[in-house]
Order: C-alpha cells, then sequence, then structure tokens
C-alpha cells in the first residue's frame, strides 16, 4: 500500500477531493512551512503570516473542486498565498508595505537615506539576517514578491510572471531594480558586509 | 521561453540580458554570447559580480520559527471544515500560572457537574464517593443482553442527536418496544445512570491527576519563592556593588589620557 508520504500532490489532491482529509493533511504538512515563509518574508509579521498560512489551507481546501489541475498545485497554493498576503497589504497601510511606488527612482531614494552606523556596530547589534529583511522591506511589493519567488523559493521567471501576472520581461526588469536597491543597502551597510556572511554562502555566490 | 529583446547580445545596459545571465535561465547560444561578453567587459563583470554578491547576502534571510501543524478538521453535521492547529498550541507546555489556573477552572467545573448530577440522579450517585463502586453496582443491577444495550444504545443515541438539532422528538416505535416500555425506560435509565458514572469515574481520574500536578506545581512556586528570598537578601550587597563600580566609573571617565601624536 502506497503510504501518503510518498504520493504526488496530483494524487493527494484527487484523494482529497474525493473527501479524504487526510491526504490533504499530508499536502498541509508538505507546503505549510513554504507558504509560511512565503508570507512572512512577502508582510514581514510573524502572526499574520500564520494566518496567511492558515487561510491559504482553508480556501485551497474548500476550492479543491475548482482546482481543474492546469497548473501545478503549490503554484495554486502560492496563487491563493500571495492573494491573501496582497489583501493584507491593502488592509494595513502600515510598514513594511513598500515606501516607493514602483516608478520612482528608488536608487536616489536609498542614497537619500542617513547614512548608517559602522560594520561593527552592526554586527554587535544585529544579524545580516535582519539587515536584509529591512533592506527588503524598502522594495516596492511588487520587486519584492518576485525576489522572494525567485530567491527564496527558486521559481523560474515564467512561473513568477504567471503569478503576478505581468509580462516575462516585467520579472526580470523587477529582479534587478530590486536587487540593485539591494546591493546598494547592503553597501551602505558597509562594505564589510560580505564578511560576514558564512563560507557556505559566499562560495554560492561565485 | 525567453521573449526578451535579446537580439542585441551586449549586456552592457541590456538589464533583461544580464538578470537572464545570471539566474542562468537563456538559450544556451545566447548564454554563451552573454558569457563571452561579460568575459571582456570589466563593467559587466563586476555588475555580475556584484549582482551575485547581493544573492549570497539574502540566504541569510531566514524567517523566525513558527509552530504550525494545521490540519484539516471535519466537524460533524457536514458543517464547513475548519484548518485548526492542534499540535502547535496545546503540546507546548504551558507557564505555570497558566497551568493553575486551568486547572483551578476544570477542578471547579468538575466539582460543579458533580453537584449538579448528584442532586439530579440523587439515588445512584449521591454516595458515590469513588466511581468504581457505583459502577460495579449497577453492573449487577441491570443484567442485560449485549444485544439489548445495542439496541438501547442507539435508540439513545436516536433520542440525543434529535435532541442536539433541537428537533421535536417522535421516538420510532418498534412493536417490541411498544410492549415492554416500562422495562425498557428502566433500562434507558440504568444506561444513563451507566453513563454517568462512567463519567464521574473519568472525572474523578482527571481530577486525582490535576491534585498531583497541583502538588508538584506547589513544590515549584515554593522553590521559586524561596529562591526570590536569597536574591533579595543578596539584593544590597549587590546595590552596594553597583555603588562601588559607579564610583569606579566616575573616576575612569573622568580621566584623559594625553594624547598620541599620529
Amino acid at each position: 500500500m502506497v503510504s501518503d508520504v510518498s504520493r504526488s500532490d496530483e494524487e493527494l489532491v484527487t484523494r482529497s477531493r474525493g473527501g479524504d482529509a487526510d491526504s490533504f493533511n499530508q499536502l498541509i504538512l508538505r507546503w505549510e512551512r513554504p507558504i509560511y515563509a512565503l508570507a512572512y518574508r512577502v508582510i514581514g509579521r510573524e502572526e499574520d503570516a500564520r494566518d496567511v498560512c492558515q487561510e491559504t489551507f482553508l480556501r485551497a481546501y474548500r476550492s479543491l473542486a475548482g482546482f481543474k489541475g492546469e497548473a501545478k498545485f503549490s503554484s495554486w497554493l502560492y496563487r491563493i498565498a500571495l492573494n491573501l498576503c496582497r489583501d493584507w497589504i491593502r488592509r494595513q497601510r502600515r510598514a513594511p508595505v513598500s515606501q516607493f511606488p514602483e516608478d520612482m527612482d528608488i536608487l536616489e531614494a536609498a542614497a537619500a537615506t542617513e547614512p548608517t552606523e559602522s560594520i561593527e556596530d552592526l554586527v554587535a547589534r544585529r544579524e545580516l539576517s535582519a539587515v536584509v529583511e529591512e533592506a527588503m522591506a524598502l522594495l516596492p511589493e511588487e520587486q519584492r514578491t518576485a525576489i522572494i519567488l525567485k530567491e527564496y523559493h527558486g521559481m523560474t521567471f515564467q512561473e513568477i510572471a504567471d503569478l503576478q501576472g505581468c509580462p516575462l520581461s516585467t520579472v526580470k526588469t523587477r529582479l534587478y531594480q530590486g536587487l540593485s536597491v539591494l546591493r546598494r543597502q547592503l553597501q551602505r551597510q558597509g562594505q564589510t558586509v560580505p564578511q560576514m556572511v558564512t563560507p557556505r554562502l559566499r562560495s554560492g555566490s561565485s | 521561453m525567453d521573449e526578451t529583446n535579446m537580439n542585441d547580445m551586449n549586456p552592457c545596459g541590456n538589464h533583461e540580458a544580464l538578470i537572464a545571465y545570471l539566474y542562468d535561465e537563456c538559450e544556451p547560444p545566447k548564454r554563451e554570447s552573454i558569457a563571452a561578453h561579460v568575459a571582456l567587459c570589466a563593467v559587466c563583470t563586476d555588475e555580475i559580480q556584484s549582482l551575485r554578491d547581493t544573492r549570497a547576502h539574502l540566504g541569510a534571510w531566514s524567517p523566525p520559527s513558527m509552530a504550525l501543524g494545521f490540519q484539516i478538521v471535519r466537524t460533524e453535521a457536514d458543517q464547513p471544515a475548519k484548518v485548526l492547529r492542534p499540535a502547535a498550541w496545546w503540546r507546548q507546555p504551558l507557564p505555570a500560572w497558566a497551568q493553575v489556573a486551568a486547572a483551578v477552572v476544570i477542578f471547579a467545573a468538575g466539582m460543579g457537574v458533580s453537584a449538579v448530577r448528584s442532586t439530579d440522579s440523587a439515588t445512584s450517585v449521591a454516595t458515590a464517593t469513588k466511581s468504581g463502586g457505583v459502577i460495579g453496582r449497577f453492573a449487577a443491577a441491570t443484567p442485560v443482553s449485549h444485544d439489548e444495550l445495542a439496541r438501547l444504545e442507539a435508540r439513545l443515541r436516536s433520542v440525543e442527536s434529535a435532541q442536539a438539532v433541537g428537533a421535536s422528538v417522535q421516538l420510532a416505535r418498534t412493536p417490541a418496544a411498544a410492549v415492554n416500555e416500562q422495562e425498557l425506560l428502566e433500562r434507558v435509565q440504568a444506561i444513563v445512570d451507566l453513563k454517568v458514572a462512567l463519567s464521574e469515574g473519568r472525572q474523578w481520574a482527571k481530577l486525582e491527576k490535576i491534585g498531583k500536578n497541583l502538588g508538584n506545581m506547589n513544590e515549584q512556586v515554593e522553590a521559586a519563592t524561596n529562591r526570590l528570598a536569597v536574591m533579595e537578601d543578596e539584593l544590597p550587597r549587590t546595590q552596594q556593588g553597583l555603588r562601588t563600580l559607579g564610583s569606579q566609573l566616575a573616576v575612569r571617565t573622568s580621566y584623559q589620557p594625553p594624547s598620541v601624536g599620529r
């Protein structure tokens, strides 16, 4: 007998549609971490990200009949989660919603911010993770989401374009602009930032 | 797959080409073309390298860990499914104050239930300080067969579910049931009492466990109180030490080292 663990997403979806809640619970087990991580990185709040994650699976379960299998189940989940994140951002006009509209010159805006502390102080006070998180929060929502989907969820340009409902060229532009702002921000934190990166990460960069 | 206008393979200023190259998402011929250019162009080499460094930094960002463990839980009567987090919260140890509060509430509720049931069915459970005796008594007093019990229980359940939805109950009478109505009612009463007794038994077991936990918590509270007392005793000494440190610091900060020639 094939256990749920070894079944494909599609098999589990079929069984779930037939009323097998355990199969759907297996799908949740498989995808709740990535969905939570996505929601957290997009909206920046733990509790709210967990709520978005929960709501994503609830909606997916209730809409199983409408899932035709044209896209991957995971893509479908990501779409639901991103829509919920977008709703959340619309409701919450506070941080970390982007402070710059997409067409604004954000490189200039980043350059205009106050100089930051030295890297020694930075290391003493914060971890690199927090530095990256702060830099990401500066990006417009579309750029931030594109980078999150690319860097942390390994999606192709085409998958991101489908999820964001934009042309491929727009995805690439968002990635380039987002990375450029991040580069600028991280450099402003001090040229020595790369020394804080673990050897694994540094070797991965080359 | 690649709709980018990369007819111009020179990636200088062509951000889309650079990004496609950076993420290795372009057709091999285009990739080779861009690579050949990057190898010769210092500007593009720097650009690619700094983008790679930036990407490397992004790997350091991980979301805070969060207890998840969602599960679809289907409620009865075909109500909409809910996603709950059963594993997340109750498996984690509660703070001591919450355990005490919960224990008190459960204890009080148990006593309340016990009191209500004692008055409702005074003849059956009022004297039942230990549930075991009560169970034994009912088991001996009503020797009914398994089939009879099953039938009765089925009827009981139908009555219960009918009551749960607030419908007016009309028992569907079978001929046998109609004939032995009085006897049936007695047996039903016996089963209800048996259920109460079983429930009481479980209540007592729970209460005993809670009592034990309360005892343990009492010890912990006492230990914590003792530690607090010790800390209070040490407080004057610590304050004295802090004052001494403060005065030493004041002396040090007032000291200006001679400037050293650079």
